[in-house]
This record gives structure tokens, sequence and C-alpha cells, in this order.
């Protein structure tokens, strides 16, 4: 009950009766319980927003500190953390700015702050090592159609119409850099397609043409490498899987394999 | 499993352990006698930062300091919380591990903060039962810490000092003495931080932490609050050395979290409470 009542205060200040629904279970000396609850309040947002910034620097940058902060307390209403690590409290955020910002100038803000989610998730995601090429070179010709290939962990695929990559480039927390982006124009090409991989030292992302990025999308949902290929060269006439694949296990994106059953 | 340094954590001051600090301990590895890490900084699969900590462990004592339990909470005992420290206590292997005797969620919605608890006879049993499962789930016992507070609850019904002995006792597990929190708690509802030590039995205390706070000002009142941001006050240092006289030399862990300083003004930090530790011994 005094749990339940302490965190509507802290949790739901927009919906919150007054007076304060756990006032009555705190001592009144010289500061008002209200105004002792806002102390925790004021740390429960600042946390909050605090792990939101860290989560999403260029997006931060883009907006600028008071919508941030503005737009994380709001955030914060609707999806509360649910977890004792902060680090998660980001997972919903993208579709929330997307929506938000759906039909104005900001409509790009949503497929950034998902680039910079997705990226976080390459940062702390699993290790692994690297294809046992022999294993692969043990497969027999005739088996090369039912193989489906597995990713290393830190692996995330990105695709967007808006050109993320350089938005989020032009606002990353140590290099600003001011150059005007035509939206219109950027839209017209298209779509951004890429893959976050992190390795020991950075996080680079990698741009993929639109077959590369078909073939992987269907790897990752775990189809055959015969599907895969079919998908990728329906993007494009000259696509070369051979190369691809080479390429992708040389980068250490594949890192295991196993057959359709 | 990587190599780790063997033995106990000294009865040394150590600093906390901060992502940007990573690379200059790992260039230049400093005299520190051991690093607190914050167990929920840890808690990723892999990457950068748990190769970091791997580094670093293999170099240095390490204590585990958690903020994200919710030792205090009504809602059942976060299972997947448990599980992910349980396994940064299986690869890091730490000399210690800690928590707060505080409450930080309910009905899964988590405040992230460390909230009081009511020091009332059912608040203690429940919370001593939780920490007793905790130990049981870890296989180790762990040391809580008492937390700065804001406020005072109607239905309490002892000192904070007689609750965390309570808790302590009942819970059979150790404590972590927060001298700046129970400065910041003695301003803020107005006893004396000697009738807190003097409280809590000498073998259950096996860790001090050292931090700064900030006053702010509402409706013409001082209150104190716990930033972690700023030095070590004066009258912390005093509270220490009183502190050294009850319990005797304790690891000793100097907190900064907000506002992080270079590192160097952290060793410096932590030289003065050696130094005072010193003073004690020889005395």
């Amino acid at each position: 009950m005094l749990q339940a009542a302490f965190m509507r205060s802290l949790l739901d200040p927009l919906l919150a009766a007054k007076p304060d629904p756990a006032a009555p279970a705190i001592v009144a000396s010289g500061i008002a319980p209200a105004k002792r609850l806002s102390i925790y309040r004021h740390n429960t947002e600042t946390n909050f927003a605090g792990s939101l910034r860290l989560s999403f620097p260029a997006t931060y940058r883009l907006v600028g500190k008071d919508y941030f902060r503005q737009c994380a307390r709001l955030y914060q209403h609707h999806h509360p953390s649910r977890s004792g690590d902060l680090q998660h409290v980001g997972e919903a955020f993208p579709d929330y700015l997307a929506k938000l910002h759906a039909r104005d100038q900001y409509r790009y803000l949503g497929d950034v702050a998902r680039l910079e989610w997705l990226c976080q998730q390459s940062l702390l995601a699993a290790d692994h090592g690297p294809l046992d090429l022999l294993k692969l070179a043990a497969v027999a010709p005739g088996n090369y159609d039912s193989l489906c290939f597995i990713f290393h962990p830190a692996v995330r695929l990105f695709s967007s119409k808006f050109p993320c990559q350089k938005i989020w480039q032009a606002n990353a927390a140590d290099e600003h850099i001011d150059e005007h982006i035509d939206l219109d124009v950027a839209i017209s090409r298209e779509p951004e397609f890429l893959l976050i991989f992190r390795n020991s030292l950075a996080l680079p992302l990698h741009r993929l043409n639109a077959s590369e990025f078909a073939l992987l999308v269907h790897f990752q949902r775990g189809e055959t490498f015969a599907t895969a290929v079919e998908a990728a060269n329906a993007e494009s006439a000259d696509f070369n899987p051979s190369d691809s694949l080479r390429r992708f296990v040389a980068m250490r994106v594949i890192v295991d394999f196993k057959f359709l059953r | 499993m990587p190599r780790v340094l063997a033995g106990p954590v000294p009865a040394n001051a150590g600093i906390g352990l901060r992502a940007q600090h990573h690379s200059e301990i790992l260039e230049r590895s400093p005299v520190v006698p051991w690093f607190e890490a914050h167990s929920e900084n840890y808690f990723a699969d892999g990457g950068a930062q748990i190769e970091a900590l791997f580094k670093i462990r293999s170099r240095y004592p390490l204590s585990l300091h958690g903020v994200g339990l919710s030792l205090g909470s009504t809602d059942p005992l976060d299972t997947q919380h448990l599980k992910l420290l349980r396994r940064n206590i299986d690869r890091f292997q730490p000399m210690l591990v800690s928590e707060h005797l505080s409450w930080s969620s309910v009905g899964g919605r988590f405040a992230n903060d460390l909230l009081p608890l009511p020091y009332t006879d059912e608040a203690l049993q429940h919370v001593a039962n939780r920490i007793a499962d905790v130990q049981d789930a870890l296989g180790r016992q762990i040391l809580i810490e008492n937390v700065s507070s804001y406020l005072e609850y109607t239905a309490s019904q002892m000192p904070e000092w007689s609750f965390l002995a309570g808790v302590a006792a009942e819970a059979e597990c150790g404590i972590l003495l927060d001298l700046n929190n129970i400065y910041v708690a003695a301003r803020n509802h107005h006893f004396e931080p000697l009738d807190y030590l003097n409280a809590i039995p000498v073998s259950t205390v096996q860790e001090f932490h050292l931090a700064g706070y900030s006053p702010i000002e509402i409706d013409g009142q001082e209150i104190l609050i716990d930033t972690h941001g700023a030095p070590v006050s004066t009258a912390v240092w005093e509270l220490y050395a009183t502190a050294l006289q009850r319990f005797g030399t304790r690891p000793t862990l100097i907190e900064w979290d907000t506002d992080i300083p270079e590192l160097s003004v952290l060793i410096t930090e932590a030289h003065k409470a050696d130094q005072l530790s010193h003073q004690h011994v020889t005395a």
C-alpha cells in the first residue's frame, strides 16, 4: 500500500490526485511531505533521462537539452522502467519518437533513435569466435542450398528511407559537423541499408546494397542459403552470392551454420 | 575462465570504478588497493566493457556493488536480475558483494532510485527474509548498505540504526556502513551520528563508504542530498575517524558517481582515507 502510493507519486505526477497520494504516510516536519517526495521524483526523472541520454546521444544533440528532458519525462510516464538495470529503458523510445513526430519535420527522429538503439545492442552483445572454415569446407556441395548461416551476436541490420547514418555522424558527440542535409533529396534516393557490427575498437556502420541487405535479412530470419540468394537476386541482376558470402565470413558477421531439417 | 587476482579486499581505500577511467587504469596500472564496480553496469553479455573489467580484475581486487535489486520491495524478487548478478559473481569473482537497504520498485515499475523503508517490525522481517533468499541464490553472504534519506514515515517504530542492526542479525548478512549517508540522514532527520555508530555491532561491518553530498534549500530549510558528486566533507572525514576508533580499519571506498573527476582526484581522496586509518593503527 505504502509502496504503491509512493510509486504513484513518483511516476504518475501527470495523473496523480492532489494532494500527493504518499504524503499522509510521511512525517511533516519543517519541509512539507509533498516537497520531500519531489526530491525523489526529481532523482527518478533525472536517472531515467540520464540513462536515455547515454543510449541516444545523437538524438539528444538533435533535439536539444530542454526538449529531450521534456520528451524523456512523457516517455517515462508511458513506458516506466521495468528493470533494476536502467540500460533497458530506451527500448520503446525509437517507436515512441516515430509516432510523436510521424507527420512533422522531425519524422526522421524515430529512425535515428532506432539506429542508436541498435548500436547500443551491438556494443552489449555476447562475444563469439570466427567461423570454423574447415567445418564449412567439409560441407558437400549438394547440401549448400539447405545451409542456414548464423550471425555473430553483435550483428544488427538497419534500413531507413532517411539518411540516418549522415545525421547520426553529424551529431555524434565528438565530431559536430555543420552540414545541410536535404531530406527531400535524400528520400528520393534508394533507402539506406546498414550493417551494424562492433569490433574490439569501434562501432563501424557498413553500407550495404539492396541485394546484400536482402541476403542478410533472410539469413537473420533463419532461412536457407538458397532462399536468401533468391531474394538477393531479385534486388539486382548482377548479385554475386559467393563474393558476398566470402566478405561476410571474412568480416566475422557469419560465425556458424546449421542445416535446415 | 580468465585469471583473477586472489586474496581478500585489503583494509585500505579503494575507488569506485567508472567506464571513463577503464583505459587509463589499463594503460597505467595506477597503485589503487582495490576497485568497486556497480554490478548492473556490467550486466552485458559481452563487448568492450566486459573485456575491460576482466582485465582490471586480473590485476586488482574487486567488489561488486548493486543498485537495482530492490531488496525492500513487496514485489517478488526479480529472478532475471539475480541470474545476471550471479553470472557476474561467477565470471568476475569479487571478494565482496553488496546491495542497499532500500526499495526501488513495485507493481513491476522501477524508480531506479534508493527509496527508504519504513522502520517497522514487519518491514524488518520482510527485507531480512529477502536478503536470506538472495544469499541462498548467490551462494554467498552479501553486505547491505544504509542509504541517505530525505523523509521519514509516520509508520516507523524504531530508529534506522536499530532497523539496520536487526536486519543484519536476522538475515545473517554483513553491513556496508556508508558514513556520508549516516551524516546526511543525521542532518536531515536531526539525530546524533554517534548514536548510529554505537548501535551497529562491530563484527557485522565489513566495508565503509565515503562520498560527498550537496545541500539544497526547500521552504527555507536546508536538506542534504547524497549526490556522490563532490569531495568528502570535513564532517564526514571526522565521522570516519570516529568509526575507525569503534570498528577498526576496514576496506573503504571513495564513491564519486556524478560529475566524475580525473582518476588522480579519486586517488588523492583515497590517500586521505588511508592516512586517517594509518593514524588510527599507529595511535
